[in-house]
């Protein structure tokens, strides 16, 4: 282990897939806790007692995120060396990149929370954000160049940062919050959408709206949504309008019920749509009849909050592909935007 | 910036409660502030709007704590600040508003209003 990597400094671990990180046992570590520059909670949260070595191979118990390059133990010693393992015991060096997924010029749109990186508390990202600021602008880290903005501060989420689980994200107020994309992106059959978010709450009254997805402007075709009376609903919509509709929408389906701390994923072919629900109790896949896509109309990503629904919604990111993705890529892309709401897929 | 801060206008004076958040939002996009219809009901026709928003320190003081015509010369002195369209009156927008903090729900609620759900 401490052989791949030895003496290059640490300044990062993402969470990875349930069993892809090990230690030099081979036991495998599923969980890794990072916290805020220099504040780590006084317990620290242990790992599997003892299954992570320090680089003189002596056990850790506890690992917290400090700044670049100063990753330590609980008991404050430094660790030089982490490796990573895919599930079949090789070594890799790097987790999953999103932006594999974008090297071929496929159109569609990245956002990530994970810092205050590529956030702006302005429309024109001139100035930076901060937590507990309201967010304006969040860069498309795919590189298409479709940032989301809100220009109006009433109608910006404000950014917040859960030190449970070590994680930035956007809170939506349910009343009037909202950002698109600026440009349309052309959606075809084949497409992918996922999105890191969390139910905060669920506020009675009617409810509807998206959170987050790719909708066409006109009649708001394909995407992710929510729609709640009293229960959390999440429907794929067909044809319906992203915010009517009182029930099943056409050539979709809805899943009941479902939890907090959800990741959802649409993916859709010629043949069939999936759909990938996770909250923390369960994961739930369902397949269907692909809808009758109209296919190229131009399409916006979109992050709402949830109008008169009292709802609260965090935003960890998304994921907008114009394109199919191979089984490997969406499971690969699935497992990383569950890390970026703190769960593991 | 403070807040955030719930507001409420009658949709009578909306017109001009835009072009003051025009001038008042630090972003370029404040005459869409109030974007939230209201009424007794929850139907439309709405009679007020709402906004939930944070607001820069001198804003909240000058909402809640300046005379009209204290408020007058703020919004003034913005609007050449940011090169914003000046605004001729304020006083339907300074005399009408309704301002405070808490849950957006509750407090239009207080009000005797509600959101009126998009068709």
């Amino acid at each position: 282990m401490k052989d791949q990597v030895k003496g290059r400094p640490i300044h990062r671990i993402d969470e990875v897939a349930a069993g892809t990180l090990k230690a030099a046992d081979g036991r495998p570590v599923h969980a890794v806790s990072t916290y805020v520059d220099g504040a780590p909670p006084a317990d620290g949260r242990p790992l599997h007692a003892a299954s992570l070595l320090l680089n003189e191979g002596q056990p850790s118990h506890a690992v917290s995120f400090y700044a670049a390059g100063t990753l330590m133990t609980a008991d404050g010693r430094p660790v030089h060396a982490v490796a990573l393992f895919d599930a079949a015991g090789a070594p890799t060096s790097a987790v999953f990149d999103p932006a594999t997924l974008f090297a071929g010029t496929e159109d569609g749109a990245w956002y990530e929370i994970t810092s205050t990186a590529g956030l702006f508390q302005d429309s024109a990202a001139t100035v930076g954000a901060a937590v507990g600021a309201v967010v304006g602008y969040v860069t498309d880290k795919s590189g298409n160049g479709y940032p989301l903005l809100q220009a109006t501060t009433a109608a910006k989420p404000i950014l917040r940062f859960d030190n449970t689980i070590s994680k930035y994200y956007l809170e939506c107020d349910g009343v009037d919050d909202t950002m698109a994309s600026a440009l349309g992106i052309t959606m075809q059959v084949a497409s992918y959408v996922s999105c890191a978010w969390h139910t905060e709450n669920r506020g009675a009254g009617t409810a509807f709206g998206p959170i987050f997805g790719a909708f066409d402007a006109a009649t708001s075709e394909l995407g992710i949504g929510l729609r709640s009376q009293t229960a959390v609903t999440y429907s794929f919509l067909g044809s319906a309008r992203y915010n009517g509709g009182a029930s099943a929408s056409v050539g979709g389906f809805e899943v009941s019920s479902i939890g907090r701390g959800t990741l959802i994923e649409l993916s859709m072919d010629a043949d069939s749509i999936d759909l990938y629900l996770l909250d923390t109790a369960a994961a739930t896949e369902t397949r269907t009849a692909a809808a009758a896509l109209t296919g190229t109309d131009p399409i916006v990503a979109k992050l709402m909050g949830l109008a008169a629904s009292g709802f609260v919604g965090r935003f960890y990111g998304g994921l907008i592909i114009a394109d199919q993705l191979t089984a490997g890529e969406r499971t690969n892309a699935r497992t990383y935007m569950g890390s970026q709401a703190g769960v593991i897929v | 910036m403070i807040g955030p801060f719930n507001l409420i206008v009658p949709t009578g004076v909306l017109a001009n409660s835009s072009d003051v958040f025009n001038i008042l939002d630090p972003d370029s996009g404040g005459a869409a502030t109030f974007s939230v219809p209201l009424s007794a009901t929850g139907l439309a026709p709405a009679t007020h709007y709402g906004a939930r928003t944070m607001l820069e320190e001198g804003t909240h003081v000058a909402l809640t704590a300046m005379t009209v015509q204290q408020f007058k010369a703020y919004v003034d002195e913005l609007s050449v600040t940011r090169g914003r369209q000046p605004v001729g009156s304020v006083t339907a927008f300074k005399n009408s508003l309704i301002i405070g903090e808490g849950n957006f729900w509750e407090f239009i609620a207080a009000q005797g209003l509600k959101r009126i759900a998009p068709a």
